[in-house]
């Protein structure tokens, strides 16, 4: 009888459940709770702010960390006061976010008004550049530049800059490390070794001589794929560069027009005033008709279109020989920390430095701050100043790094990569990287060489131009849709050729011609008004 | 006079509904105020609610292809599956656990069959790929080669698909469901039952002429509830089962997963506000249809 009554009850509470569940989360009702409450919040502090005018100035520096928030953040953090306190009158509170829940973070910063003075654009989702600016997240920074940013502007310079101004304003300052992007193709060295084959890796000079090496590693071992591709399956597709024609030096190269991973549209530099639909492209077609051919041979991951995993961290698993991708000048040192492999890079091609590229990871000031002038002091600084950019990078000397006397710099004593208090591996983020110490393995003269590559660094002819798509709004939702439908699978090759076929007819009906047609008249006004 | 001392005996009454009520203020109506962001463009400067007056503007992407076919589609008929599915298999269930005996047993039972309804849907979608994947699946590796068949690229065909997602949502919420009918099935007065013994009714006739009709009133309450939420679908189900792959889309493509990946390049709240109001809305009118239908057969019945 206790149990009939108990029962009764469980029902009544599980009703409940459902009920609740039935009406109470629609997503834009729980933004407008949170957000009623956090104005009210961010007033306080403003009102708090006002009184005290006599102290430092308050500022949030919020950043993206790969794991947990490093342990010594706080030491960090005191040691940046230090310097910041009594020289530019600045109070920084460093706030480190997981790079995958930064975007939804900052959406929820900046809605509810909550203390953030200084954030970084990611290439990821609503914390990119573009999607910020669209929506008034951020403000112009030119006044405070000319202002409070002197270190900036001799720093990244006008060319660097203009990558993030629209119509005029500069919106954010770019990260500043080697600005010119290569695609490489990247192979496990102890087994071209194995089969002697590290020799004719380095002198690979087109997708034939990488072909002749992937069928001898398939034959030697079939059990391991030997091409891998990143989440989206892309194994050969990769931005700025068909790699369609047989030799690497006649690779057609195309600006991407930032618009961050669709590549609908796109600009050939053979051809720099054309807006071309890129999947519609005989280059695209000659792509994954190569993509397919591999597949066929067993050559590449059979779930690399549905994989989630980075082709490095397939690799890292053990379950992949190679894969191609676009990094940075010298490589090397990223791909074996992030594979756990020694890998032999053959480079594809140097693209140009691109809008694209230029709004890949930058520092901004957003609408809701409180002081971007305080900001912009700082913001100086982490691009300016030695101590700040090694304190941001490294942590503290002699607790988290020592120099090794001969112009490296490494773990302090029984400090490692697992237990550092502040062993972040996101150096390319923190502002100005070229005044970053060397740490040991790299070559000593990297910042000299990344400097000169910079300065003498191919720019894109369209450097400067932004789209702006809010006509378009309706017709990329639909296009974004088809996209995530078929590229994958032809991408990995896993798609037959009707597939591509498909894929153009589906994108047509989404609105894709509407969504190039606008692009070149925004671009034929930018030509125009150069 | 006689109204105020009604008013006099009934406020602790009163009193007691208050917090609830004020909760219910709070947390439900006061938040569709945000239904206002669907009819505005979004705008940072202007603040959250300031962006200009658009009209149905953001409304316009959920119909403007052919998508909105397949999703409105495979969202209401993926949902009358579970329903329908849901009511069968939890009953059957339901009525099994209570056909057992020692207690022992009974919990057990129940706790196994509860257990899947706690894990992750992420956790979930990795068990399935650990049955599904070409590299290293249980089915591909393991089982099609030992019958001699040839592997299945199952994450690239969408034959299987409408089977493995009907297959894993009653796997994942059969505890849940039929722990429900099971707490109504032992609260039927027993008296019933052995007055039917009496009679000469087997366990079968038992079960169809009182167990079955005594569960209507229970039924119908889930089925409105459920009903309301038919335009909903499990983002997690839907997109992290399948493994997000798109040569499945025509049969994995629901509302939810079509509005998170339109939005997911530029993250428009307007569009998704939108999004959810429409969702919400067909949920609410077809919850008023599916109880006026019900009132009409049955007035005992309805929800209200």
């Amino acid at each position: 009888m206790k149990l009939k009554r108990f029962l009764a009850m469980t029902l009544a509470v599980l009703m409940l459940a459902l009920a609740a569940s039935a009406c109470g989360d629609t997503p834009a009702s729980s933004t407008a709770g949170s957000s009623a409450a956090q104005s009210s919040q961010a007033e306080q502090s403003a009102a708090s702010e006002q009184t005290n005018s006599g102290e430092p100035t308050k500022i949030v520096y919020s950043f993206i960390v790969m794991g947990n928030e490093p342990a010594d953040m706080q030491l960090v953090q005191d040691a940046i006061n230090e310097i910041t306190i009594p020289e530019i009158g600045v109070e920084v509170e460093l706030q480190a976010t997981a790079v995958g829940s930064y975007p939804e973070q900052l959406t929820l910063a900046i809605t509810g008004a909550e203390p953030l003075d200084l954030l970084c654009t990611i290439p990821s989702g609503s914390a990119h550049f573009n999607n910020m600016t669209a929506q008034n997240q951020l403000i112009a920074l030119n006044d405070l530049l000319d202002t409070y940013g002197q270190g900036i502007k001799t720093e990244v310079g006008d060319k660097f800059l203009e990558g993030t101004t629209i119509d005029g304003s500069i919106y954010s300052v770019t990260t500043l490390y080697g600005k010119s992007t290569i695609t490489y193709a990247a192979m496990r060295t102890d087994i071209l070794e194995a089969n002697g084959l590290l020799e004719d890796a380095e002198k690979a000079a087109s997708l034939t001589d990488l072909e002749a090496i992937f069928t001898k590693v398939y034959e030697a071992d079939s059990s391991m794929p030997v091409l891998v591709g990143s989440s989206g399956g892309n194994v050969l597709n990769l931005p700025g560069l068909f790699m369609s024609t047989d030799s690497f030096a006649d690779m057609p190269l195309y600006d991407d027009m930032g618009d961050g991973t669709n590549n609908l549209a796109v600009v050939r530099y053979d051809d720099a005033t054309k807006v071309t639909s890129l999947y519609e492209a005989e280059e695209t077609k000659a792509i994954y008709d190569k993509v397919r051919e591999w597949y066929g041979n067993g050559w590449i991951h059979k779930d690399a279109s549905t994989t989630q995993d980075t082709c490095q961290e397939i690799v890292k698993q053990g379950k992949g020989f190679g894969y191609f991708f676009l990094g940075e000048v010298d490589a090397k040192t990223s791909q074996k920390t992030a594979t756990g492999y020694d890998m032999t890079l053959v480079e594809i091609a140097t693209n140009p430095v691109q809008t694209g590229s230029l709004r890949k990871f930058t520092w901004a000031i957003p609408v809701t701050s409180q002081n971007p002038e305080a900001a912009m002091k700082f913001l100086n600084m982490t691009y300016s100043d030695e101590r700040i950019v090694n304190l941001l990078n490294y942590g503290i000397e002699d607790t988290h790094y020592v120099d090794t006397g001969d112009g490296f710099i490494t773990y302090a004593e029984g400090v490692d990569a697992t237990n550092s208090g502040w062993g972040l591996t996101t150096s390319f983020l923190f502002g100005n990287q070229l005044l970053a110490k060397v740490w040991e393995g790299n070559e000593a003269d990297i910042r000299e060489k990344t400097k000169e590559l910079n300065d003498s660094a191919e720019v894109s002819p369209l450097l400067g131009f932004s789209f702006d798509n809010s006509s378009v709004t309706n017709e990329l939702a639909s296009l974004t849709n088809v996209i995530s439908q078929y590229r994958p699978a032809l991408q990995s090759g896993v798609a037959t050729e009707e597939n591509l076929d498909a894929f153009i007819t589906a994108l047509k009906d989404a609105g894709l011609d509407s969504y190039v047609n606008e692009m070149q008249t925004q671009l034929d006004a930018f030509l125009a008004d150069k | 006079m006689k109204r105020k001392s009604r008013w006099l005996r009934l406020y602790p009454m009163d009193l007691m509904v208050l917090p609830a009520l004020i909760y219910i203020i709070i947390n439900n109506y006061i938040p569709m105020y945000g239904l206002t962001l669907a009819f505005k463009k979004i705008d940072y400067a202007k603040g959250l609610y300031g962006g200009d007056f658009v009209g149905l503007d953001n409304f316009k992407f959920l119909f403007s292809t052919k998508d909105a076919w397949v999703i409105t589609r495979n969202t209401l008929c993926y949902n009358l599956a579970f329903i329908v599915i849901n009511v069968v298999v939890g009953i059957l269930v339901g009525l099994m656990l209570s056909e057992i005996l020692r207690r022992v047993f009974q919990r057990t039972y129940q706790t196994l069959i509860l257990l899947p309804q706690l894990i992750s849907i992420i956790i979930i979608s990795y068990i399935v790929f650990a049955f599904l994947s070409n590299e290293s699946g249980l089915i591909n590796k393991t089982i099609l080669p030992a019958l001699g068949l040839s592997p299945v690229n199952f994450y690239n065909d969408p034959t299987y698909w409408p089977f493995i997602l009907i297959f894993v949502n009653t796997w994942k919420s059969l505890g849940y469901t039929s722990v429900i009918y099971f707490s109504s099935i032992i609260s039927i007065d027993h008296s019933y039952y052995e007055a039917a013994r009496i009679d000469g009714a087997g366990k079968f006739k038992q079960i169809l002429h009182i167990t079955l009709p005594q569960l209507k009133p229970t039924v119908i309450t889930l089925l409105i509830m459920q009903i309301g939420r038919i335009f909903y679908s499990d983002f997690g189900l839907f997109y992290q089962v399948p493994m997000n792959s798109g040569m499945l889309f025509d049969v994995t493509n629901t509302i939810d997963t079509f509005v998170y990946r339109a939005l997911l390049q530029f993250n428009d709240i307007s569009k998704a506000s939108a999004a959810g109001a429409y969702q919400s809305v067909v949920g609410f009118l077809l919850v008023l249809g599916a109880n006026a239908l019900v009132r009409k057969f049955d007035k005992e019945s309805a929800l209200f």
